[in-house]
C-alpha cells in the first residue's frame, strides 16, 4: 500500500473516532445530571 | 502548589466559596465576570443564567476565593427549576457538596424595596451575608439616594456600592468577602416560609427601612426610557417597530457580509489550490483539497454572517430591547397557551436550541415548561445559518423591495418568522392535546434601556466567531472527511472512454456515499432532490451546516474545476440536461430546514430536560417524529404549490 494511502486511511481512522466519541458524549449528557450542557459547541456550552 | 487558603480565623484550609445570589437582572453575572475575569453571558433582561457557574479570583496577597454565580430569584420560596438550584447551594443540600462560606447578595440600588425581600431572607439563612448595592450609579442619575451607613445598621450586614459594569467598588468588596467570612451570621427576623402573613411582615419591615434609607429627588415621569417605550411598546408600532429591525438585521446579515464572505472563499480557494499543488497527485491530495478544503471551507466562509447576526442580537440584548419583544408578544403567547417567561427561551433559540431549552428552567409550571421545550428548536439556530445564506445566495435574486430591503433579506426573514409562526401553532396544539391546562399570567420587569457596552458586544461576538471556527474545526472537519471518504470508496475502474467529468460522476456513484445516495433517493425524489441532496440532508442530522460541507465535498469530489459551491450548484444539471437546483427546490429545501430537527445535542438535552429517562426519550420522541413530519410535509407542499403556481 502506497505511503500517502497509509495517511489518509489513518487520518479517516482518527476522523471516525472523534464523531464517535462526540455521540458518546452527547448520549450520556441526555442521562447525566442537570448542570452543564450536552455539548453541542454551538452555544458554547461545551 | 497548594492554594492559599482563606484566613485563619476560619479554619479552613481551602479558597474561600463565596455564593452570588440576588434578583434576576441585577447585574449578578456582570458581577461575577468582574471578579473573576470570566465572560460569563450577560444579557439586559431576567433569566440569562439558569445555571450554577463556578470561578475564581485571587487576592493581591494570595488569599483565594471561589465563586458560584446563582441564577437569579425573588424569593428563597419560589418554585421554577432553576430557582432550586440556588436554593439548593444557600441551604447546603447542594449534591456536590459545595457549601458556601459567604453569601453575596447582589442588590438593585434602584429597586430596593423590591430586592430586600430575597436579600433579608438571606440574612436569616445563618451564613455571613455581604450585600452589593450595584447599579448605585443609575440609581443616583434618577435621583435616588440612599444612606448607605444606615442600610448597614438597619440590615446588620455589610452594603458595599458597586458599578460592576464599569469595575467599580469590586476592591471594597473583595475585602468586605473575608471579613464578613470571619463574622457572626445575621441574626434572623423572620422564619423563611411561604406564608401570607409572614410575607406581609417582612414587606412591612423592608417598608419600614426603606423609609428610612432611600430618598427620592421628585423627578420626571417621563424618563428617556419611557418616552422610547411609548414606540417601542405601542400596539400597532412596536410590533411594526419589531418587524422593521428584525428586517434590517437580516438584510444587514447579507448586504454587510458579502464582501468578507467572497474575500474569504478567494483565500480558501486560493490556499486549498495552493496546497493541492504542493502535494503528489493521490488519495491524500485529494483528501485535503476535496475533503477538507471543499467542506471546512464551504462552511467557513459563512464567519461573516455568524459575526454580524450575533452582533446585532447582542445590542438587542444589552440594549433592554429584547425584555421589550417578550412583552409585545406576551398577549400573544397567552393566546396559544404559553407564559409570556416562555418568549426567553424562544428568542435564545434563535443562538441555539441547547441553551434556549436549558433556559425554560426559568417556567415554573412543567406543562408550560414542556411545551415551550417541544417548541424552542423550531427557532432558526445559527447553525440553519449557513444554509439559508448558502441557497438564498445562490438561488433568490437581490430584487430590491422597498429602501433598506431587498428579497434576499426577505426571505431570510420569512424563515425566521415561518419557524416561530410554526412554534407557536405548534405550541398551542400541544397545550390543547397532550399539556393541557391552566395559562398564568407573567410578571415582567423591563429594565431601563442602556447603551450596549463595546467591549463587552465585541467579546461576545468573537465568543461566538470562537465556537463556530471550533465547530468548524471539530465536528465539521471530521465528518467532511468522513465524507469524502465515503464518496471516494471503493474506487471505480478507470474507462478511458469517458472524459473526466463523466469518470468523476461514476466514481461518485461507485462510492459508499453514492450507493447510499440511490437507495434513499426515493425517499426524497418526491420533494424534488436527487440523491446528493438526500445525502446531505441525512449527514445534516449530525450538525446542520454539515449540508454545506457535504455539498462541498461531493462536488469537489464530483467537479473538476476549483469553483466556489454556489457556482457549482447552479450549474448542476440532471440526466435530462435541466438543472437540478432551482429557486423553488432552494426554498422547499429551506423550509425542510426551518422544521427538521437535524441536531443530536437538541436530542440530548430535550432527554435531560423532559425529564431523563425512558419519559425523556418519549418527549424527545415525539419532538424528532413531529418535526420531521412537518420538514417533509411543508417542504412537499411548497414544491407541489409552487409547480402549480407555474414555477419550475
Amino acid at each position: 500500500m502506497r505511503l500517502d494511502t497509509v495517511i489518509t486511511l489513518a487520518i479517516v481512522a482518527v476522523a471516525l473516532g472523534t464523531v464517535i466519541r462526540r455521540l458518546v458524549k452527547q448520549m450520556r449528557a441526555a442521562r447525566t445530571s442537570p448542570a452543564g450542557g450536552p455539548g453541542c459547541g454551538n452555544c458554547g456550552d461545551g | 502548589m497548594n492554594a492559599p487558603a482563606a484566613p485563619a480565623c476560619l479554619g479552613l484550609d481551602r479558597p474561600l466559596r463565596v455564593a452570588i445570589i440576588g434578583n434576576p437582572n441585577t447585574g449578578k453575572t456582570t458581577l461575577f465576570n468582574a471578579l473573576t475575569g470570566l465572560r460569563q453571558r450577560v444579557g439586559n433582561f431576567a433569566g440569562v443564567t439558569v445555571e450554577r457557574v463556578e470561578g475564581a479570583f485571587t487576592l493581591g496577597d494570595g488569599r483565594r476565593v471561589t465563586i458560584l454565580d446563582l441564577p437569579g430569584s425573588y424569593s428563597l420560596t419560589a418554585g421554577s427549576p432553576d430557582e432550586q438550584i440556588a436554593l439548593e447551594v444557600l441551604l447546603r443540600r447542594d449534591r456536590s457538596h459545595w457549601d458556601p462560606d459567604v453569601v453575596l447578595v447582589v442588590v438593585d440600588a434602584v429597586h430596593l424595596d423590591r430586592n430586600l425581600f430575597l436579600a433579608s431572607q438571606v440574612c436569616e439563612l445563618g451564613l455571613p451575608v455581604v450585600i452589593a448595592l450595584n447599579q448605585i450609579d443609575v440609581a443616583e442619575s434618577q435621583g435616588i439616594a440612599i444612606d448607605i451607613p444606615e442600610l448597614i445598621h438597619e440590615l446588620g450586614v455589610p452594603v458595599i456600592p458597586t458599578v460592576a459594569s464599569r469595575g467599580e467598588g469590586l476592591d471594597p468588596l473583595r475585602n468586605a468577602l473575608f471579613s464578613a467570612a470571619a463574622l457572626p451570621a445575621p441574626t434572623p427576623r423572620f422564619a423563611i416560609d411561604a406564608s401570607a402573613e409572614t410575607s406581609l411582615a417582612r414587606h412591612k419591615w423592608i417598608g419600614e427601612v426603606v423609609s428610612r434609607t432611600v430618598t427620592r429627588r421628585a423627578r420626571s415621569l417621563d424618563t428617556p426610557s419611557d418616552r422610547v417605550d411609548a414606540i417601542a411598546l405601542h400596539r400597532v408600532g412596536g410590533p411594526l417597530l419589531f418587524l422593521v429591525i428584525m428586517a434590517l438585521v437580516f438584510q444587514a446579515v447579507f448586504s454587510w457580509a458579502a464582501p468578507l464572505q467572497d474575500a474569504i472563499e478567494s483565500l480558501v480557494l486560493a490556499i486549498g489550490s495552493r496546497v493541492g499543488d504542493v502535494l503528489p497527485e493521490g488519495d491524500l491530495q485529494s483528501l485535503v483539497v476535496d475533503g477538507v478544503f471543499a467542506g471546512v471551507g464551504s462552511v467557513l466562509v459563512f464567519l461573516p454572517q455568524i459575526a454580524i447576526l450575533f452582533g446585532f442580537i447582542g445590542i438587542l440584548e444589552q440594549s433592554g430591547y429584547m425584555a421589550r419583544a417578550a412583552f409585545l408578544m406576551d398577549g400573544l403567547m397567552r393566546r396559544v397557551g404559553l407564559h409570556g417567561k416562555s418568549f426567553i427561551p424562544m428568542l435564545s433559540g434563535y443562538a441555539c436550541a441547547v441553551p434556549g431549552i436549558m433556559a425554560t428552567r426559568t417556567i415554573e409550571d412543567p406543562k408550560d415548561r414542556l411545551a415551550t421545550i417541544m417548541v424552542v428548536p423550531l427557532m432558526s439556530c445559527s447553525a440553519r445559518l449557513p444554509v439559508y445564506t448558502l441557497l438564498i445566495g445562490t438561488f433568490i435574486p437581490a430584487l430590491p423591495l422597498i429602501p433598506g430591503l431587498d428579497l434576499q433579506g426577505a426571505t431570510m426573514l420569512l424563515m425566521y418568522l415561518l419557524g416561530t409562526v410554526t412554534a407557536l401553532a405548534i405550541a398551542a396544539l400541544f397545550r390543547k392535546t397532550l399539556l393541557r391546562g391552566p395559562v398564568r399570567p407573567m410578571i415582567l420587569e423591563l429594565p431601563p434601556y442602556r447603551w450596549p457596552a463595546p467591549k463587552s458586544l465585541m467579546v461576545s461576538v468573537w465568543q461566538r466567531c470562537q465556537v463556530f471556527l471550533r465547530r468548524a474545526g471539530t465536528v465539521i472537519l471530521s465528518l467532511s472527511i468522513l465524507l469524502w471518504a465515503l464518496a471516494t470508496y471503493p474506487r471505480a475502474a478507470q474507462d478511458p472512454t469517458r472524459t473526466a467529468e463523466q469518470q468523476q460522476e461514476a466514481q461518485l456513484a461507485h462510492s459508499v456515499l453514492g450507493r447510499f445516495g440511490q437507495a434513499i433517493e426515493p425517499a426524497v425524489a418526491p420533494l424534488g432532490y436527487d440523491w446528493k441532496i438526500g445525502v446531505s440532508i441525512v449527514a445534516s442530522f449530525a450538525a446542520r451546516e454539515v449540508f454545506v460541507s457535504t455539498m462541498g465535498t461531493i462536488y469537489g469530489v464530483g467537479g473538476e474545476d476549483d469553483a466556489a459551491l454556489a457556482d457549482r450548484l447552479r450549474a448542476e444539471t440532471d440526466a435530462s440536461g435541466a438543472p437540478v437546483y432551482t429557486p423553488l427546490i432552494a426554498v422547499g429545501l429551506m423550509v425542510f430546514y426551518v422544521y427538521a430537527l437535524m441536531c443530536m445535542s437538541t436530542i440530548a438535552v430535550t432527554v435531560r430536560e423532559a425529564g431523563g429517562g425512558r419519559i425523556g426519550w418519549r418527549w424527545a420522541t415525539i419532538q424528532f417524529v413531529y418535526m420531521l413530519a412537518l420538514a417533509y410535509g411543508a417542504a412537499w407542499l411548497v414544491l407541489v404549490i409552487g409547480r402549480a403556481l407555474g414555477f419550475s
